[in-house]
């Protein structure tokens, strides 16, 4: 397996891993707090993912479970002193049983209503947010303190920009585990063909639940990280607007493939940024452009893998081997 | 004791009876062959043992437990495995991870064994991937384990299927019209690997085809339906000659 062509991704890998490292060193404020928002895309579609991706479920209400993570964070350290630490826990925890709250009466509809369901359900957790009073209103919550472990306090955009990197690091891991196990694999049969998953031994619905809660998780952890990053939190963050953004992120870079959703993140973050200078022209060029890559390479800028050639056996087993039994 | 029991099932959808009343036992290790013309209500049948679709009434009792109103995947657990008349591959992944599927319910490795990558995991993960090997080498495709199910042509991708549903190791194996646009030395080669499978499994088929001469080389016995009854039942060459059965099929033969 150890083909030139994997040693050069494995280098690209390393690349990537050293410039993302570098990146606050190297630049000024400006760019660091963009490579900090990346981070933050980056664990949204990598949970997005897992639920679209992976198990091909529809979701356009994703931002609810970021939004979860960011007010359990912002409420809990700033009402009543819980350090960051448990309240990023509990956050991911409050995300995940929403996750499958909500799962278990819509994961038995159809992909289309389910989109439908996910989308009104988005716009709920937003709405409460705005007009409850625990949650600040429409003006949100602000003054949430940093996260500190002993007397460090994680006070630079710099450290912050590495903590999230760490975080993401484990997404990355424990995300590429599961999606290369039975686990990801019965996603993907799900994904594929539900009933011939089912035919198969697959219990759907336990297997759509566990994408839809773990990819929940992931949304809560995100908005923890973006409360002590922003300070302040807004329910105009949590909007349907969010969650487009993310599943564009997903479906840009290479639905269902971890490199390609990380291409995908950056590129959602970078390119708007990029086109600055074409000031409010460049929301418009963004969509061409994606209008575009949509048409020409409809499986994402960096799709997953291509088939490969195996040798036959060199002699055909006519009886076949004797770990098979009934 | 027979393997399956299927005992006064019936199963309507609105007004129209697609399977009426039906009964038939099919006795462990024999390959049992359904046959009847279009619309019959064989795949109703199929659809019903396997628990994709409820009885309206009746029981099936399969060793010994009565599976209606059982989720597909639990059935599965229990020792049954199916095709589907319209190949249902997993098609945008490869041969190989197609036949993983049927490890699935051997299996049990969740999330924590997924991330930590525990002994048992890894153990677990070896023997997937030499069952599925294994079926593989079975019906002769191995060589196509590495390409994606959808670019593969028909026959093979019947193979996959079938090696599938071996990978579930299962005590039944469900055939929807395996032989379905296949060709005459193909639907030759079918004939023998199907009765590989039940001599080197030792399982029990239950066989829906539409060409009788294949059904009659292959079953023990044949149970015939015609509009959601069962019009006869018995040895092959029997219930060939029985009146009724080429009424069925004379009357509107339809391929
Ligand atoms: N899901 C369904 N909803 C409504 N009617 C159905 C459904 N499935 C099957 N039927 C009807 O039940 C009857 C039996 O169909 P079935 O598919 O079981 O026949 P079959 O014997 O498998 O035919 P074929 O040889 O064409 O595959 C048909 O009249 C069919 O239209
Ligand atoms: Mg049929």
């Amino acid at each position: 397996m150890n083909t030139p062509f994997l040693k050069n991704k494995s280098f690209l890998y390393i690349l990537l891993f050293i410039v993302m490292i570098a990146i606050p060193l190297i630049t000024n404020r400006y760019w660091t707090d963009v490579a900090s928002t990346a981070m933050f895309y980056i664990l949204l579609a990598l949970g997005l993912n897992i639920i679209v991706g992976y198990a091909g479920l529809l979701d356009l209400g994703y931002s609810a479970f970021f939004a979860v993570g960011s007010y359990t964070t912002g409420i809990l350290t700033t009402q009543f002193g819980v350090s960051f630490w448990i309240s990023i826990f509990l956050g991911a925890i409050f995300a995940t049983v929403l996750g499958v709250l909500i799962g278990i009466p819509t994961l038995r509809l159809r992909s289309d209503y389910l989109a439908i369901v996910t989308l009104g359900f988005g716009e709920i957790i937003r709405l409460i947010a705005n007009n409850s009073k625990f949650t600040g209103g429409a003006s949100g919550i602000y003054g949430i303190p940093k996260p500190k472990i002993g007397s460090f306090v994680f006070q630079s955009n710099v450290l912050l920009y590495y903590l999230m990197f760490i975080f993401v690091l484990l997404a990355i891991f424990v995300i590429w585990r599961l999606g290369n196990s039975r686990v990801g694999r019965a996603w993907k049969y799900i994904r594929e063909d539900e009933d011939a998953a089912e035919a198969m031994g697959v219990n759907g619905l336990y297997y759509k639940l566990l994408a839809y809660g773990l990819g929940a998780m992931f949304g809560g952890l995100a908005g923890s990280l973006f409360a002590v990053k922003m300070s302040a939190i807004a329910p105009e963050s949590f909007g349907f607007m969010q969650s487009a953004m993310i599943l564009l992120a997903v479906v840009l870079g290479g639905i269902g493939r971890i490199s390609g959703v990380i291409l995908g993140a950056v590129l959602v973050i970078l390119l708007p940024e990029a086109m600055r200078s074409f000031s409010d022209w460049r929301i418009f060029l963004f969509g061409v452009l994606l209008v575009l890559t949509m048409i020409f390479r409809p499986n994402g800028l960096w799709p997953s893998k291509k088939e490969t050639e195996e040798m036959d056996d060199p002699e055909p087993l006519k009886g076949g081997s004797k770990s098979v039994v009934s | 004791m027979s393997l399956v029991e299927v005992d006064e099932i019936e199963l309507r959808f609105g007004g129209l009876v697609a399977v009426g009343d039906v009964s038939f036992q099919i006795e462990e290790k024999n390959v049992v062959g359904l046959i009847g013309p279009n619309g019959a209500g064989k795949t109703s049948m199929f659809n019903m043992i396997t628990g994709f679709y409820k009885p309206t009434k009746g029981k099936i009792i399969f060793s010994g437990t009565n599976i209606v109103g059982k989720k597909p995947s639990k059935i599965t657990q229990l020792g049954m495995a199916r095709t589907f008349q319209n190949i249902r591959l997993f098609p945008s992944l490869t041969v190989r991870e197609n036949v993983m599927s049927g490890m699935h319910s051997k299996t049990s490795q969740g999330i924590w064994g997924a991330v930590l990558r525990t002994a048992k995991q890894q153990k677990e993960e070896k023997e997937i991937l030499e069952i599925a090997n294994d079926c593989l080498s079975f019906v002769g495709i191995k060589k196509y384990a590495g390409r994606l199910a959808k670019n593969l042509p028909y026959g093979i991708q019947r193979r996959v299927e079938i090696a599938r549903a071996l990978a579930t190791k299962p005590k039944l194996l469900l055939l929807d019209e395996p032989a379905a646009g296949l060709n005459l030395s193909e639907r030759k080669e079918l004939i023998d690997l199907i009765l590989r499978i039940k001599e080197h499994f030792q399982l029990t088929v239950l066989l829906i085809e539409h060409d009788v001469g294949l059904v009659s080389e292959v079953a023990d016995k044949i149970v015939v339906l015609d509009y959601g009854r069962k019009i006869a039942e018995g040895l092959p060459n029997e219930v060939l000659a029985n009146p009724r059965v080429i009424e069925a099929y004379i009357g509107k033969d339809d391929d």
